[in-house]
């Protein structure tokens, strides 16, 4: 038999990436980094039995992601001296095949508002924009204009 | 460059597991650190324990020691610590239930600033105008230990050390509580702030 606990571990297993990816691209040291994981964990545990499985479940988790660092989130410590040092804390660093195009977009995303990063992460994620409207609290149409305006800028940090 | 394209393989080669993260219900009762609002919510009641505690204190004094000088001091401290409890208590239950990560946590974050604050400063001032009294009343309290207040309070050095000791205390126990409510609840205050500003320029940006 399935317990709440077994369900609930396996969809973290599916979807940890994105937890990975919300703390990865809102913090920079590693010990926050780390802390902030586990703690977007703990919330989502004990949100879970809320979850009524009326969003999917990786809608769901983007929410507990972003809430949790936007409440949880202190000054950020002092940086790490090496970025990518701070990639391979908790997971492997990418591998030297990965395009120096995938990094440049990594770095161009960080350097969006915090607002935009969240908006253009669900996008490139596959979300519609009713799905991103459910998760952020905007408008579809806020969404789809906000986002044709992110892309252009996107594209014109990573052509410049 | 195609972006979508890019995306996928950064999420490939960043973001996706390289093994199987083999959680277990004990890791994610393992939270490293509780809600800048959980640590709100129990200062404030560690602050109304203190509370508890020295008004249990001011009243058995108040029946130990009759002299009406002595009363009167610490009747008046009484009541505040007893309004300021009855205050707190009603402050507390009105804040709103700390929200699960999966709801709307601004306008919580909002009202427990806005709220705690504004009850912060009303101890402030209220307090500005209780430490005299206070420090009157242990002054009175001393004196009666070794002395006939009444005679003691006929000499003028007397009254100039007790007018002295109220102007230097009532300062120094501002300037000390402050303190005090700046590491119980200013940095957290001053946290949640940053958040709900950052929350509320993305609205304001989107």
């Amino acid at each position: 038999m399935f317990t709440d606990e077994h369900v609930f571990l396996q969809q973290i297993e599916a979807n940890i990436g994105i937890v990975r990816k919300v703390v990865h691209l809102y913090v920079e040291h590693p010990d926050d980094r780390r802390d902030l994981q586990q703690e977007i964990l703990y919330q989502a545990w004990k949100a879970f039995p809320a979850f009524q499985g009326l969003s999917k479940f990786s809608t769901w988790l983007y929410r507990v992601s972003l809430n949790t660092v936007l409440t949880f989130r202190k000054r950020e410590r002092r940086h790490a001296t090496d970025p990518l040092e701070s990639v391979g804390q908790d997971h492997p660093a990418p591998e030297r095949h990965d395009s120096d195009n995938a990094e440049r977009l990594y770095d161009a995303i960080r350097q969006l508002k915090e607002a935009e990063r969240a908006l253009i992460m669900l996008h490139l994620d596959g979300f519609g924009n009713d799905e991103i409207a459910d998760i952020t609290g905007l408008s579809a149409n806020n969404v789809a204009v906000k986002l044709h305006r992110i892309k252009n800028d996107l594209t014109k940090r990573l052509n410049g | 460059m195609d972006i979508q394209q890019e995306w996928k393989r950064l999420n490939e080669g960043r973001f996706k597991p390289g093994e199987p993260t083999h959680l277990a219900v004990s890791d994610l009762m393992r939270h490293p650190k509780q809600s800048p609002l959980a640590i709100l919510r129990r200062n404030a009641k560690i602050n109304m324990g203190f509370a508890a505690v020295f008004l249990a204190g001011f009243c058995v004094l108040f029946v130990l020691f009759p002299h009406p000088y002595i009363r009167i001091c610490f009747g008046v401290l009484i009541l505040v610590y007893l309004a300021a409890l009855l205050f707190t208590t009603y402050k507390l239950r009105h804040l709103p239930p700390i929200p699960d990560m999966g709801g709307a946590v601004l306008p919580v974050m909002k009202a427990y600033h806005d709220q705690l604050r504004a009850w912060i400063d009303w101890q402030e001032k209220v307090a500005l105008f209780i430490y005299p009294v206070s420090a009157a009343g242990g002054a009175f309290l001393g004196i009666t230990t070794e002395a006939d207040l009444d005679t003691m309070l006929q000499k003028p050095a007397v009254l100039w050390i007790l007018g002295i000791a109220v102007v230097v205390l009532t300062p120094a126990a501002h300037w000390l509580a402050r303190w005090m409510g700046k590491v119980a609840f200013g940095k957290y205050l001053d946290q949640i702030k940053t958040n709900i500003d950052l929350l509320e320029k993305q609205e304001q940006q989107l």
